[in-house]
Formats: structure tokens, C-alpha cells, sequence
């Protein structure tokens, strides 16, 4: 999946386990930056009775770096703390949650966001909100009716134009789950394969599941440097690196009263920057290390980026489909395309009025050129282009906003990165090159289940837990 | 082994040359050495509250290393009677 269970410590540790990370300027305040961090992987809706929450002790952030040095500038932490009205039922709820102040709802989580300016340890904090409201799960039609507005109201407007949301919400990444870890295979083209099988449709094998997110919506001149205005996409201080991070404390005993005493300096355990990367890019023996990381030191892993093994493996998984891959596989070449698109964001003069680097350190970030406008409308069919549609593979399809320039919640990042890995992004870098066709056609031939709202925080409206099903 | 000796030797006849360095020496055995502080700011725990669990994990026993956390900070310090006493308990 994108980054669910990608790394052996982090997988189980679901609570602190980042799943996806997406950054794109706001379709219906251009002003404004959007930001949106998911935790939990598969999360089942039915899950109860003690449904999925944030962890009250984990310190989320996400993080901002607007000067390309791989060091944040800006983080925004968010610390949850969850109530129970009364510890003496099973319960989760004594009756229909009507409101996020209703009795009948008993375990409520609350949560605070605070900003750091500078290192994120040391900086200068301020806190921007407490006590905010998440919404509960939803349950069901007589636990949780009218689910949409119920979590409307847990949007904050924190003052200076942040809003914020933290609680439930439908899985936005789609995947052939199921396929791509069976030895590679890409539904539609497992014919292809070497153990083919007849083609078919693919399957979203994420369908039904839920994660809980954290959003943030600011001004885009709260994150750039020196509150630089962004509104020429040539100039460097138009873009920021963003990443997000999950940290626990350094010390926890656990006593015989079931009591647990924590303490210590934060210490993290999972990142995420660009999607996929320490899912299928970083070797299994680096990938806790990679977690614990910053990404000023990702230099470490460059070989990794340089030398995927997955361009190794097409052209044995699909005998006779790759053969221009499997010759530049071949000569031991460096990847310079992966490294612009996944290190150090892709320079000017590379492809004509793009660009969303800020600076040459390698550093894994989600890198988003604030100049460049939204390309799609705030509206439902905006947001929620047609599978095959070009919107949704980003740059590739034409879309100077869309991944890898940030990420949108609707882009189709396992596409646009197979194909980069394949070698459809090579000749930006060697015009010698011809990609094999098939380079431009892989998809795992998914889409989302659920619609993308067309308003902040703009992931889906969850599954409930009543009435939802699994693929296909 | 030649380089041994006449290391031994120098910090001898240094330590005879000046009563100071030997009363520093002295205060250096006797009390831990703070090898590295982390801090946290970010849950802002005052310094030094014994409100807050203390915790501490030797982190080497042959160099006499411990580690001292309390809030979101921790100190790294060398410290061998506090480890000789710890690790009797262990043994």
C-alpha cells in the first residue's frame, strides 16, 4: 500500500503507523494550503466495541521544510486525549450520537495543535487550539445518523485562516492489494505475467476499510519562507517539502495494574514523505531505520532511489514486455529522473514551466510549487475524475499540481510511479531513451470507492461499520 | 604497549606537577559526567520536577553509561558507582 504496514516494527504499532500524506493548494481558497496525514491502515469499520482512535500517546506531526535543507521549518504537533463518560458500561455509546456534545456518546477523543517555528524539539511553539472535538466513528444508522453533518462540526477554524480536522475517514488510496503482492502481478495485464492468468478487471483492495486523518488548511504564507507570497512558479521559495511523522516516548514500563508510565524524549517511528517509497523502494533491512530518519539524511539511502529493484523485476515478471527497461537495468545506471522526482523535487529547465525544487539536498519530501493553481474544480465531478481520466496520473497526465508536484487526494500515485520506474520518466534526463510502450500504460486498473468531498478536509465521509462491504 | 606505558607515565607526571589537575581528576571519579542532554520542548516539563516519572537504564555497563529520563528530556551520563550499584541488583 502506499505506506500501510510497510515496515516490520511500524506494522504493528497500527496507532502510530502513517499511511498517507497529501499536499495541494485548497480548490476553494487558492490562498490556502491543504495538508492531510492518515494513520491506521485497515482500518475495519465494524471494529467495535472499542473503535479505532488516534493514540494519546503519540505525538503526530506534520512537517514543513521551506528553504530545501531537508530540515522542517515549520511543524504543526497534534496531541489527543481521549474522556470516558462512564467507565462503568462496555459501551461506546448509550444511545443515537446526535451532536458532538451528546450524553449518549461515552468515549470521546479531544485533541490539541501546536506550532513550531524553527526545529521541532527546540523551536518556538505556540499552541493554536486545545480541547478540539473529533468526531466518533461511525457506527451505524441508529448510532451515528446523519454522519456527514456530525463531522462537519468537528472542523475547527483555530483564528489567521488554519482550520483543522482530526478523526474518521474512508480510505482514499486505492491499490490492487491483493494483486501487486502476489509476485507483481498488475490487474489487467496478469496474461502478461510470468505465471499469467487470464485477464481481469482490477480489484481496490482497500475497499471498505477506513483510517483516521489529520488536516490542517493554512495560509500558503504561513509554510514559505519568510512568508514569501507564492505567485511564480520559477522562484524556488514558491515550493516547501512536506513530510508528517508519528514519535513515542523514549521509556514505557508497564506495571501490574495495567498502569503504563511513560517517559523520555519523543522518539519516532514512522515518516512519510513521498508515497510508496519505504514500501517497495527501501530495502527490508533499512526500512525501521528509514522510519526514524529525517530527511536531511536520506543521502543514506540514495542507492536505494538510484537502483529500485522493483526496474529490475518487471522485465522478469513480464517476460518480453520490457525490454528497453531491462537494457538500462542492465548497464547499472543511476536513476537521475527517480532522484529529481523523489529526492530533490525536479529542477527548472527539465520539463517546460515546471519545476518544484527547492534546493539539491536529497531529502524524501512531498514537494508542492504553491504557485501552480488548482487544475480542477472544487465541485464533486472535479474532485472525483473517471478512473481512466489523465487528471489523475498528476504531472504525467498534464497537470502541472498533481503528483508529484504535492498530491492530490484523487491522483493515482501507484500508477504514476510504476510508470516512472519502468522508464517512462528517463528520457528527462537521457532523450536517448525510449521507454518500452507498456511503460506508459501501467495501472493497477483501481479507483476509489467512496467520493471525495468537494470541501475541506475533502477525504470521504468513512464506511460504517453497519452496512459496508469488502472487495470485490 | 610502549605507547601504554608512556601514556601512564606523562599522566603521572602531570598529575604530580599540579595539585589542581589532581583535585580535578579526583572530582571527575567521584561525580557522573553528563555525556549528552536531549530536550524536548514541546511538552514544556519543567527541569528537574520530580512530579514526573524519573527513569534510567544503564546503557553500557562496561563504560558506566546511563541513561536518565524525565519528562520528554534525558541526560546520558557516565556515571560506574551508580552502574556498579544497579547492576549488583541484577546479579
Amino acid at each position: 500500500m502506499s505506506s500501510h504496514r510497510e515496515a516490520p516494527t511500524i506494522s504493528k504499532d497500527p496507532v502510530a503507523d502513517n499511511t498517507d500524506l497529501y499536499a495541494f493548494v485548497d480548490p476553494v481558497d487558492t490562498s490556502k494550503v491543504t495538508i492531510l496525514s492518515n494513520f491506521i491502515p485497515l482500518e475495519e469499520p465494524a471494529g467495535g466495541p472499542n473503535f479505532f482512535q488516534f493514540g494519546d500517546d503519540v505525538l503526530y506531526e506534520i512537517l514543513i521544510d521551506n528553504n530545501g535543507d531537508g530540515v522542517e521549518d515549520v511543524t504543526y504537533q497534534f496531541r489527543f486525549k481521549t474522556t470516558t463518560q462512564n467507565p462503568a458500561t462496555f459501551l461506546y455509546n448509550t444511545g443515537p450520537i446526535g451532536s458532538l456534545t451528546d450524553p449518549n456518546w461515552n468515549v470521546r477523543q479531544l485533541y490539541s495543535v501546536t506550532k513550531v517555528v524553527g526545529p521541532r524539539r527546540t523551536g518556538s511553539s505556540t499552541v493554536l487550539g486545545s480541547d478540539l472535538p473529533t468526531p466518533p466513528v461511525r457506527i451505524g444508522p441508529r448510532s451515528t445518523p446523519n454522519y456527514a453533518t456530525l463531522a462537519d462540526a468537528a472542523v475547527s477554524s483555530l483564528g489567521a485562516g488554519v482550520k483543522t480536522f482530526a478523526g474518521q475517514r474512508g480510505e482514499g488510496f486505492y491499490v490492487d492489494l491483493g494483486s501487486i503482492f502476489d509476485l507483481g502481478t498488475l490487474r489487467p495485464f496478469q496474461n502478461l505475467h510470468l505465471i499469467p492468468t487470464p485477464a481481469t478487471p482490477g480489484v481496490n483492495g482497500t475497499k471498505g476499510f477506513n483510517v483516521h486523518t489529520i488536516a490542517i488548511q493554512v495560509p500558503n504564507t504561513d509554510l514559505t519562507r519568510n512568508g514569501f507570497n507564492p505567485s511564480d512558479p520559477a522562484d524556488p521559495r514558491s515550493v516547501i517539502g512536506v513530510w508528517s511523522a508519528a514519535s513515542r516516548r523514549k521509556g514505557t514500563i508497564r506495571e501490574k495494574n495495567a498502569r503504563i508510565v511513560q517517559s523520555g524524549p519523543w522518539v519516532q517511528v514512522s515518516r512519510l514523505g513521498e508515497p510508496l517509497i519505504n514500501e517497495v523502494v527501501i530495502e527490508l533491512g533499512e526500512k525501521d531505520l528509514w522510519n526514524s530518519q529525517t530527511p536531511d539524511g536520506d543521502s543514506q539511502f540514495l542507492d536505494d532511489y538510484a537502483h529500485p529493484q522493483l526496474q529490475g523485476l518487471l522485465p522478469v515478471l513480464y517476460p518480453g514486455v520490457f525490454p528497453h527497461l531491462a537494457a538500462l537495468t542492465g548497464t547499472g545506471a543511476s536513476r537521475a529522473d527517480l532522484i529529481a522526482i523523489l529526492l530533490t523535487g525536479i529542477p527548472s529547465g527539465i520539463i517546460p514551466g515546471f519545476q518544484n525544487s527547492n534546493g539539491p539536498t536529497q531529502a524524501d519530501e512531498l514537494r508542492l510549487n504553491l504557485a501552480f493553481a488548482p487544475s480542477y474544480p472544487a465541485t464533486d465531478s472535479g474532485i472525483n475524475p473517471p478512473g481512466d481520466s489523465a487528471k489523475r496520473f498528476g504531472l504525467l497526465g498534464g497537470d502541472l499540481d498533481g503528483f508529484p508536484d504535492g498530491r492530490r487526494v484523487f491522483d493515482n500515485v501507484t500508477a504514476v510511479e510504476l510508470r516512472a520506474i519502468a522508464g517512462a520518466t528517463y528520457p528527462l534526463i537521457d532523450s536517448s531513451f525510449t521507454p518500452d510502450g507498456a511503460a506508459g500504460l501501467l495501472m493497477d486498473g483501481t479507483k476509489e470507492d467512496l467520493p471525495f468531498i468537494s470541501k475541506f478536509p475533502y477525504l470521504a465521509v468513512p464506511y460504517e461499520g453497519y452496512e459496508h462491504s469488502h472487495d470485490p | 604497549m610502549a605507547d601504554e606505558k608512556k601514556s601512564k607515565i606523562s599522566r603521572r607526571s602531570f598529575l604530580q606537577k599540579t595539585a589542581v589537575g589532581a583535585a580535578a581528576v579526583g572530582a571527575m571519579a567521584a561525580a557522573p559526567t553528563i555525556l549528552k542532554m536531549t530536550e524536548n520542548v514541546q511538552a514544556s516539563t519543567p527541569s528537574g520536577d520530580v512530579n514526573t516519572p524519573v527513569m534510567a537504564y544503564v546503557k553500557d555497563a562496561a563504560q558506566g553509561t546511563v541513561v536518565v529520563m524525565w519528562g520528554t528530556q534525558e541526560i546520558v551520563t557516565r556515571d560506574p558507582g551508580l552502574v556498579n550499584r544497579l547492576t549488583t541488583y541484577a546479579r
